[in-house]
Formats: C-alpha cells, structure tokens, sequence
C-alpha cells in the first residue's frame, strides 16, 4: 500500500509539473542580510533594467567557490557587454558565517554577498542544494535557473544572458 | 496522516494548475515546489561485516509546495520514509504531511501560523532549521511573529512545539528576541553599523517527579553587540541558561553558558578573521530524555574549519556541548594578478588554525556537576588542526589546488571509548584541466599518515565532465597501514542534470563515519550498496 502511495504522489507531483505553465517568476518579500548586518528584502534586488544573476553558495561547498571563481574572471567582460550584476547568497550558518566575508574578500570576488543564514530566502525560492544559479531579466523575473555546476558551464549563463540584452 | 489528507494532497496536486490557475489569472499568484529523493539497495558484504537488514530497499522523500498570492504564502512539505535510509532513525518510518504553514509578509509585520524555522542571534540560545542529511528538522509548530515597528528596531516573538519525527514534543517553546541599531537611532551619517541584541528563550516539560527543586520551567537569557564596518567586523554574543537537568547532563542542576567573540578583517584580496568560543553544560532539548540529535534547541556546531577533502574527514571535530573552550584563525590571501607568483589570474592562499581544549574543571559530585575556571583551559586537547592551502589558475584550461594538514583529534574525548589521541598529516592535490565544449577531468590526490587508530590512508577520485549535463566519477580511500583488514571504500557513479533537475546513481562501500555537516555529526553505519538521488523545483 505504501509503495502505491510514494507512486501516486510521484505521478502526481509530475502531472503537477506538467500542468505548471507559469514558472517562479518574481523574487518574494523574504529578508536576507547584508554583508554589513543590514536587512534587505530579496524582492528589492534591482539592477536598473538590466539582467541579474542570483548564486546560492556556502564556503564549504566546492563547487559553488569554482563556479564564483570562473564568473569572477569573466566578470568585468559580463558586465561591460551586458551589464549584468552578481548576487551571491550564502547559506552558511554560524558554522562558517565568518567567514563568508573573509573568503570572498580574500578571493577578491566583485560580487554583493547577501546572508540567508536562516535559509529562508533558499527555502521560498525552492533551491534543494547548492551551487543554485537564478538568471532575472531586467523587469526582475526568473527566466533561467540551474543547479549544480561543472566548469565551463559558465558560458551556458553567458549565453542565457546575451540572450536577454540581444533581444532588446 | 489520514486517508483524507491523501487524497486532499493528490487532488490538489493533480488540480493545482487549475486551482491555482484561477488564482494566477486574477492576481498573478504563483506555485512552486521542490522535490528531492534518495533511495538504496543494500549488499552483504563480510569485508565491512554488514549484515543488511530484511528489506534490502529504503528510502527518503521530500516534497516541499509553496504558494505565494501577494502578501500571503503557504506551504506544506510531504515526506515518506519506506523504510528510512540506514544511519537515520526508524521512529521515521512511515509518510505523512510534516509540514504545513501560512504567512502573511507586511513590511512592518510578518506572521506565520504552522511549522516555521526561526534563530535567534548567532543561535547559541535557539536555531530551529533543517538538515536532511543529518535527519534534523526541529521546526517549531506554532507561532511566528516578526516586527519592524522602525528602521531601527526589530522584533521576533516564537511560540511552539518541536516537530519529532512524525509527532511532536512534548516540551514547549516560548522566545524573544530584540535589535536595535545604534546608528539607526541616532541616525550617524557613516558607513558602520552598530547593533544590539537580546534574547529570552523558555522551554516547560511536565514534571511529575517528586523532587521539590526540580525546574520543570527553564530560562536562558543571552545579549550581543555587533559592529561592522567596510573592512571590519566585531560581534560577540553571551548566553546564560538556568539549570536544566537532562538525561544528556547526567540530571546535574548545573547552569550553563557561552560565549563567542569574533573579529574579521577584509579587503579587496587580503582577509582574515580570529572567532573563540567557550561552551559551559549549553546542551538543551525539548524532552529531558532526548538522544542523538533528537530535539535540539540551540545550534552548537564545531568552531573549526569545515574540510572539503574526504581524508581531512575521517576524523572530524564536534562541539563538546559540555564544555570545551579554543578558538580559530584564518586568512585569505590572493596574491595580485600579474605579480612574479601570481602569475596572470593571481594564486590564492588560505592559512587556518583550530585549538580546543577542556575546561579548567573541579568535580563537585552530587547534582552539582563541575565547577570551572573561566579564562583557563584544561590540561586535555579535545583537537588541533592546521591547515594550509594554495590555490592556482595557471592558464585558462589548467587550475590546481595543493594542501596539507596537520591533526590532533582526541578520539576517546569526540567518538567516546578508550583511543590515544590521533596525531595525522594530511596532503591533499586536486587539478582541474578544461577541454574544448564544455569537457574537464578533475583529480584529486590525498594521503592521510599517522602511527596511530587505523593508520595510514590513500584516496583518489577522478571526475569527467562530459557536458554541463553528464558527469562521471570514480572515488577510492583505501585504508593501507591499517593492521588487520584492508579495506577499499570505494563509489563510482553517474549525475545526469538539467537545469533543475538532477539525477544521480552510484554504487559504493562505505565505511562507519561520523558524518558532519555543518558541524553537527550524526554516526553513519557502514553500508554496501546502490544508491539513487533525484531532485526537483519547479
């Protein structure tokens, strides 16, 4: 009977995904902190009119820190062609909080790091594990999202976003 | 869960695009979800002496739906455990709706009614938050309450039950805790910021023994200060907690504290920053004969620097709850681009040390417990690590990552039992070299050396990155010096992703560890086997 039910409610859940023509579009009214101890809400991101990416990532999460690093690279190429901006929202707790601000610092990252440290901006956007990578258009909707990374993988956001500023 | 909850949830999975699509027409409001699963098949294997248990199939799901309609959100997570994976409890066994909350979100309040995570301060006085690999989800069912009455002050008011399983606890939970900004206040034109804060925590069990002294009700009181500027960052947090006897503190009536201090310096390339922290009887639940991770009140992860490599794993550091007391340092450094030993993409460097220490004690006997010195350690190492790393990009195809490791783990302190302190170095090496469309092999290298416990270990893994979407790995730790049986822990697997969906099988033999994550451990049992990971969000 069990096994039936972890059946139906698979089916279910891909009916429900099937059906799903409207995906997560806007970031919700859910507080993160700065890096500075300031609350902001994530449904004020902004980046006039222009693409943003939001990252979620940890310091010990090895991945995440060579996705940032390859984007870290590029980025003045990105923001020069596109003018696209980097969130990253870190998802440590007190464990590494510390030293969210020391190794983003210490690996020269240009990027605004934000703190979901209670994970509940992670949470309303869905994200099961990190690196989570969101891509917003200018009017600030969710139009791309990956997760996982693999190097190199980069240049598939890159393409996303010249997708966005091509278009105009 | 009852028959009718099934059929509700079906029925508005099956229908939530048209449920909700009505709703999306007229206010644009939006459904989401994320769907996560791991199951495993498990083997006989006399070289790890598992026995499997009688149904060789276990598994773990989580899905969790969100629906957001302007100012108001809601959400309900399912989970089914058929059985539970190996390593988590069996009190999981069995499926139902663990979750289930409303929220309104207003700018100057915010409320939810259900189960909700919530953490006050640094969390050394209350954390509710989930953890799935280590099976910890000690949501609060209750009320939630966060204000913003001004832009300088803030409110978060908590009321609750811990989730258990499927069920509750039967302690209650009841907190307060305040922020106010200075320089808000008094509204200082400069670029700082300047915050303190409060916080009240009481948890109540019923007490029906018949000891007049006994505190059924128990109150902690914690205070903090923080300032951060562009390039330094100062906080500090004390938390005082009445007595509080526990099947996990030997019922001693003993009051607890803890204090951290932390101190950060960064700018663009250079960073570093020192944390201590010292733990007197913190450890607090909500049921007096909690076990294991069962009902965690606060959050007391290790202070120590969590390890990526597999080998910097097999003997990793948790907190000593009852009392322990050290510190770590760290810095991050990029040598500048362009520079004779940055070379053109710069070499990053990380330096970090970690020291704990028992506390300078004098046993009382009776229900007093111990009483301590406070600036002093003790005479035992709990633990010992230094660690450096150097990371270089030599080329846009080629990075590597070169480390070593020296550890001092006191086993019979961290695991129990009677062990000799672990004295291990640890070199680690890992490359990453980038082919044309998207290919790359990564490799990592690691030796662990010590005279003592298993002795010495060998690993490797090799990675292949076919594509963004396909990846193949391969992974081996091989227990070499070991005495009596060698043993290869292996796993090789395959992870399929695309966009948001990710699929992954391995097959491997896993040793007994002590998983961490985050800093909270949980002891895994051995296993063989094949294991299937799927997850979601949409």
């Amino acid at each position: 009977m069990k096994k039936v039910r972890i059946i139906l409610l698979v089916v279910s859940v891909l009916i429900a995904l099937g059906n799903q023509s409207e995906a997560q579009t806007v970031l919700p009214n859910v507080m993160v902190e700065s890096i500075t101890g300031q609350e902001v809400s994530a449904m004020n991101f902004f980046n006039d009119g222009k693409p943003m990416i939001i990252s979620f990532w940890a310091t010990w999460c090895k991945p995440c820190i060579l996705e940032l690093d390859a984007i870290s690279d590029e980025y003045d190429e990105w923001r020069e062609e596109t003018g696209v901006i980097l969130l990253a929202v870190s998802i440590d707790d007190e464990r590494s909080l510390a030293s969210v601000k020391t190794l983003s610092a210490g690996r020269d990252w240009p990027f605004t790091i934000y703190l979901d440290k209670n994970q509940d901006l992670k949470r309303a956007l869905n994200v099961v594990n990190v690196p989570h990578t969101f891509l917003l258009n200018g009017k600030g909707e969710i139009v791309w999202q990956h997760n996982s990374y693999v190097p190199g993988a980069e240049q598939e956001l890159y393409e996303e976003i010249l997708k966005l500023t091509e278009n105009k | 869960m009852n028959k009718f909850g099934i059929v509700m949830l079906y029925s508005i999975l099956l229908f939530s695009n048209q449920i909700f699509g009505q709703f999306n027409a007229l206010e644009k409001g939006v459904f989401s979800g994320s769907f996560e699963s791991i199951s495993q098949w498990y083997q006989d294997d006399n070289k790890i002496i598992v026995s499997v248990p009688q149904d060789k199939w276990a598994t773990n799901n989580y899905l969790s739906l969100h629906y957001t309609f302007g100012k108001f959100y809601a959400g309900l997570q399912y989970e089914a455990y058929m059985p539970p994976l190996l390593g988590y409890s069996r009190k999981f066994d069995g499926s139902g709706v663990a979750h289930k909350f409303f929220s309104y979100r207003g700018d100057f309040m915010e409320i939810t009614v259900g189960d909700f995570y919530e953490q006050f301060g640094s969390g050394l006085i209350f954390r509710a938050y989930e953890n799935r690999q280590l099976g910890i989800d000690n949501a609060l069912n209750g009320v939630n309450i966060r204000l913003k009455p001004s832009d300088f002050f803030s409110l978060k008011l908590v009321y609750g039950k811990q989730r258990k399983y499927f069920e509750e606890s039967n302690g209650i939970l009841r907190g307060l805790d305040g922020d106010l900004d200075i320089i808000k206040l008094f509204k200082i034109q400069k670029n700082i910021g300047l915050q303190i804060g409060a916080s009240l925590l009481s948890h109540y069990e019923l007490y029906t023994g018949a000891d007049p002294l006994f505190p059924p009700t128990v109150n902690s009181y914690s205070g903090r200060l923080d300032f951060n500027s562009t390039r330094l960052t100062l906080s500090s947090e004390y938390v005082f907690k009445e007595s509080d006897p526990l099947d996990l503190n030997y019922f001693w009536y003993k009051t607890g504290n803890a204090l951290l201090l932390n101190a950060a310096y960064a700018s663009n390339g250079l960073a570093m920053n020192l944390s201590l922290r010292r733990l007197e009887n913190m450890d607090s639940r909500s049921e007096r004969t909690a076990t294991d991770t069962e009902l965690m009140i606060n959050f007391l992860p290790a202070n120590t620097k969590q390890h990526k490599y597999s080998l910097a794993n097999i003997y990793p550091y948790s907190a000593q709850v009852m009392g322990e007391i050290g510190g770590q340092y760290s810095v991050f450094y990029k040598i500048p681009t362009g520079s004779l030993l940055g070379g053109k993409y710069g070499t990053k460097l990380n330096f970090n040390y970690s020291v704990y220490y028992g506390l300078d004690t004098t046993f009382l006997g009776g229900t007093q417990g111990f009483e301590s010195k406070y600036f002093a350690y003790g005479e035992e190492l709990y633990y010992q690590d230094i660690n450096f790393e150097l990371d270089k990009k030599w080329s846009k195809a080629f990075k590597t990552v070169l480390g070593y490791m020296n550890q001092r783990y006191n086993k019979a302190q961290v695991d129990g039992g009677d062990y000799p302190i672990v004295n291990s170095d640890i070199v680690f090496f890992d490359f990453l070299v980038k082919f044309p469309k998207n290919r790359s092999i990564r490799t990592e290298i690691q030796h662990l050396s010590t005279k003592d416990d298993l002795k010495s270990w060998v690993a490797a893994l090799i990675e292949l990155n076919i594509n963004p979407s396909w990846t193949i790995y391969a992974a081996d730790m091989y227990n070499y010096g070991n005495a009596g049986e060698k043993v290869h822990y292996y796993n090789v697997g395959t992870s399929f992703v695309k966009n948001v969906h990710r699929i992954e099988i391995s097959y491997s033999r896993q040793r007994e560890s002590l998983m961490c994550v985050g800093g909270v451990c949980r002891q895994v049992p051995a296993f063989k086997g094949l294991t299937l990971n799927i997850s979601s969000s949409f």
